[in-house]
């Protein structure tokens, strides 16, 4: 009690050192100010008028990407304010009075800490009336916001923890800050090299996204704790070393100082073996619908096999993944050792039914098992051929947010081989495909061309038709004997553009909500915007639909009928059914087989939208596998609680965050030294 | 009470001190005087425990300091040459500090009673960085004695102070001797050392010179002001230990044992004697 008493003496005194110059206050007022900056940012983009009234998913987007950057700051913030703790104090000779103090090094060093842990708690607490913002306009899950800054404070409590150890072992205060910038940067940086995963192990920044991801594991948790321990173990060993000055330790103080590290080290370690978490994030099923559904469908003749060295990286990961799997599910797990093991096998996991082993040699999750489940009970991986090359979006572009990479992702995870295809005058050459996606100005596409290649020769297909292409009238359609389930209107106008991403809006007598293949019931999807139309007298039979979650403003869904329509950039925003469907009917009347479907835009595929809402991709699988007629089951993201704040909402919030509470504590700093 | 035995320190195989070696008693003031460099702050700084020596030991209550450095910390002050201050903290909260890092069990009232005792009520509520060189030391000596330590360690106490808190220190000193508290600082202006001191211990190069031989003193004072330098020559010759005295184009140079210093200080101060030197 004695030494706590002591250890909170020295963190009082260190807190208070610092709102005493005016450091603290500009670091808390600096760090406010960023991160209302940051915060309002991050709330304008939720109503950015091209997600299309959806907001932006608060557990999924918003919060991790708003910590994450917390953390970022946090790493500009923290060396400066932990880089006088210990070399300041030896350039003012302050040193002296706590060197000849009754305080042992250790007690020094846990009170310094515990200090700027505090301070580093103040600048966290400074952000919290930001997250009641929030409450306002969602339904928060507390556990995860909690965890937020739990992620963020370990991770700055471990730069600052960084900054004490190399304040311990520098001259000056800036070379101090330099190392331990350096320092900090490089430990984040580590964390993005996916090559390397022994690097990425030393890195807080995986860690930190898995606690931001809801996933408390004690690993994580124990690498923090660890690497703190350590540092500030060396940082007194430092100190105590330092009363050496004029000559080596001799080795009894060495051998115990080593000794400790070992026997911290195997603790440790037989903690982090015993490999306890907690899962604090709804949002993540433990083994989605359609996987239990494979599970049970293969039954007792699934065969889990994990060929791992306990000490290897992936053997935790295996054992969360089978923790995951409902108890109920019945299939073998075999543990292989040594005398059990094939020699030539590579380590991984395998999965065994019947005949076929599916290897998990890589990646082990919840993902690439459902892959595996995949793959055993549809061994045939479909060829899906994307035009590439006449404008349109890249394929595998994962970073460009008008790319497709995402969406490629999502088709890879769940069994699909992509291949490109250099425009449409080269399908003859690809005979492979399965289906075929066009999109981008690969097009026109001439009514002959698409009866030719695709309907005639029953190739399905999917045509994300730009405006460029020609429409496709329906007695046309008709005409070449195929059945429209959906009757449509599909009227590209060049006369309007929106955000300079022409889309086209295809109006329809079905309502979509309950189309028997799209699953939209109780999902939506985000489209770039509206494209307004004028209206075709001969289409007086059709109707207006009820537009899928479309923004109650929308121009098309109100002013239809009009006959001169008056474009709008703020009201014809909103999602649309964009989706037509044909059939080709056989001669031997059989039922038709689903032929052709027309999608009104391509870019509701790209990243950027994808990013914001999972589901376009999952729409778009759905299409494929009712193409290909597949019963393929899928993993459908999870959905999220979605924040959307008005732009005069946000006025007000951009000003509460980056003027009104940097503006108090400035209040509260004069009113404090004044005192 | 404090034993330093065979003290060396060396840095980069440059000695800095070499089998230093002196005992301090209970209510004794010793002074230490020396050049600069000759490693006084360090012997200052290896007795506090704020460094190691290569080889040696200091004892204080007879048992090494480094075995129980808490201990020896709880009885010690210390003021180094840079006093160690918090600048944009007030003096009470430096006080404070202070007497919570010695482990005070009471530390309020333990401040209230130093401010007092050291005439430093009316900057109490000063941060440091406002206070004159003058005060800035007072409050340096004032956290060294925040414990009111057994041993008090000074590193060049008097240095910015003005005459009267000269004299001020000084009868402070004499006040806490005979409370039976031990004193040991360092000074450049021997006179006011050997005025105040029970003896003085001298460090040359890093080592203490040997009490009974005789060294040749070089005493800086103007002769044109003394109005009868044959009466002061004799008078000195008198004293006990002086083995020789003889006027040189700098001042007078005696020659005498360690012991006979403080006398011919005490001897010299009316005739405004300006600083001792030693010959090399």
């Amino acid at each position: 009690m004695r030494t706590l008493a002591r250890c909170w003496m020295v963190a009082k005194w260190t807190l208070a050192e610092s709102f005493r110059s005016w450091t603290g206050w500009i670091s808390l007022i600096g760090f406010t100010v960023l991160n209302g900056l940051v915060f309002s940012l991050m709330l304008w983009e939720s109503s950015n008028p091209q997600l299309a009234g959806q907001g932006v998913e608060l557990h999924r987007s918003l919060l991790p990407t708003y910590f994450s950057t917390m953390a970022l700051l946090l790493l500009l913030i923290c060396p400066a304010l932990s880089m006088n703790s210990i070399s300041g104090e030896r350039v003012s000779n302050r040193w002296v009075l706590l060197q000849t103090s009754v305080l042992s090094s250790a007690e020094l060093i846990l009170g310094k800490i515990g200090g700027l842990w505090s301070l580093l708690g103040l600048l966290l607490i400074g952000t919290m009336p930001l997250m009641s913002v929030l409450m306002v306009y969602s339904e928060p899950q507390w556990g995860r916001w909690l965890l937020g800054y739990f992620a963020v404070w370990l991770v700055g409590a471990l730069y600052m923890t960084v900054g004490i150890w190399s304040s311990a072992r520098t001259s000056k205060p800036i070379l101090s800050w330099l190392v331990t910038t350096t320092l900090c940067l490089l430990l984040w940086f580590m964390g993005t090299v996916e090559s390397l995963p022994i690097v990425q192990l030393l890195s807080p920044l995986p860690k930190m996204q898995e606690l931001l991801n809801g996933w408390v594991g004690l690993f994580d948790v124990t690498y923090f704790v660890s690497l703190t321990v350590f540092l500030l173990y060396h940082t007194q060993d430092k100190l105590n070393a330092d009363l050496w000055i004029a000559q080596r330790r001799p080795m009894e103080y060495r051998v115990t100082s080593w000794m400790w590290l070992i026997v911290l080290g195997l603790c440790l370690t037989l903690v982090s073996r015993t490999d306890r978490y907690w899962d604090w994030n709804s949002l993540r099923p433990p083994l989605s619908e359609e996987g239990q559904t494979m599970l049970s469908e293969m039954g007792e003749d699934f065969r889990f096999v994990v060929d791992l060295e306990p000490t290897d990286a992936r053997f935790n990961r295996t054992e969360r993944l089978l923790r995951r799997i409902p108890s109920e599910m019945a299939f073998t797990i075999e543990w292989l050792n040594n005398t059990t093991r094939p020699p030539t096998n590579q380590r991984g996991v395998y999965l065994e039914y019947k005949d076929q082993t599916v290897p998990l040699t890589k990646g082990i999750s919840m993902t690439t098992f459902t892959q595996g489940l995949q793959d055993l009970l549809y061994p045939t991986t479909p060829v899906l051929c994307f035009t590439q090359g006449g404008g349109e979006a890249n394929l595998f572009e994962a970073l460009d947010l008008v790319g497709m990479g995402l969406l490629s992702e999502h088709l890879i995870n769940n069994g699909y081989d992509l291949q490109p295809i250099d425009g449409i005058r080269s399908l003859d050459a690809n005979k492979n495909c399965s289906l075929v996606i066009i999109s981008g100005r690969t097009a026109p596409i001439g009514m002959d061309w698409l009866n030719e290649h695709l309907i005639q020769n029953s190739i399905p297909s999917v045509l994300l038709i730009d405006p460029t292409t020609e429409p496709i009238p329906i007695d046309w359609l008709s005409n070449q004997g195929v059945t429209i389930h959906d009757d449509f209107v599909l009227e590209p106008n060049p006369t309007f553009q929106i955000f300079g991403d022409p889309s086209t809006v295809i109006f329809s007598k079905y309502n979509l909500l309950k189309h028997p293949h799209l699953n939209l019931d109780n999902q939506h999807i985000l489209l770039t915007a509206m494209r307004s139309v004028s209206r075709n007298p001969n289409h007086t039979g059709h109707l207006t639909v009820e537009l899928l979650r479309a923004s109650p403003q929308s121009w098309a869904e109100v002013n239809y009928l009009e006959d001169t329509p008056t474009p709008n950039n703020a009201d014809i925003i909103g999602n649309v059914p964009l989706m037509v469907e044909v059939s080709h009917i056989n001669n031997d009347n059989s039922l038709p087989t689903p032929q052709l479907i027309v999608l009104g835009t391509s870019s509701l595929l790209h990243n950027k939208w994808i990013q914001q809402n999972p589901y376009n991709a999952q729409f778009f699988m759905d299409m494929v596998k009712h193409l290909l007629q597949e019963e393929r089951p899928s993993i459908p993201p999870p959905s999220d609680v979605s924040i959307q704040v008005s732009t005069e909402d946000i006025q007000y919030i951009g000003l509460l965050s980056v003027a009104g509470i940097p503006s108090f504590i400035f209040v509260l700093a004069i009113w404090r030294r004044r005192q | 009470m404090l034993t330093v035995s065979n003290i060396h320190f060396n840095i980069a195989n440059k000695p800095i001190l070499s089998d230093v070696s002196f005992t301090l008693q209970r209510g004794e003031v010793v002074g230490f005087v020396g050049d600069n460099g000759s490693g006084k702050t360090t012997t200052l700084s290896i007795i506090s425990g704020c460094m190691r020596p290569n080889a040696g030991t200091i004892s204080f209550r007879e048992h090494s300091i480094w075995d129980n450095l808490r201990e020896y910390h709880s009885n010690m002050g210390y003021v180094p040459d840079r006093i160690p201050l918090y600048r944009n903290a007030s003096v009470f909260e430096n006080l404070l500090y202070s007497a919570e890092l010695k482990g005070i069990l009471n530390p309020t009232s333990r401040v209230h009673a130093t401010l007092e005792e050291l005439h430093l009520r009316s900057i109490e509520h000063q941060p440091v960085r406002t206070l004159s060189k003058g005060w800035t030391q007072w409050v340096g000596i004032a956290q060294a004695w925040i414990a009111k330590p057994q041993l008090l360690l000074l590193d060049e106490p008097t240095s910015g102070l003005d005459p009267s808190g000269r004299q001020r220190f000084m009868a402070w000193i004499n006040n806490i001797r005979t409370e039976g508290h031990t004193v040991f600082f360092s000074s450049h202006i021997l006179s006011e050392v050997e005025s105040v001191c029970d003896r003085v211990l001298w460090l040359d190069k890093g080592q203490l010179i040997n009490k009974n031989t005789p060294s040749t003193i070089q005493m800086l004072c103007s002769l044109d002001k003394l109005n009868d330098l044959q009466t002061l020559i004799e008078t000195l010759s008198a004293i006990d230990g002086v083995q020789q005295v003889k006027t040189t184009t700098q001042g007078l140079s005696v020659q005498c044992t360690e012991p006979a210093r403080t006398t011919l200080a005490k001897e010299l101060i009316p005739y405004g004697l300006l600083e001792f030197r030693k010959q090399a």
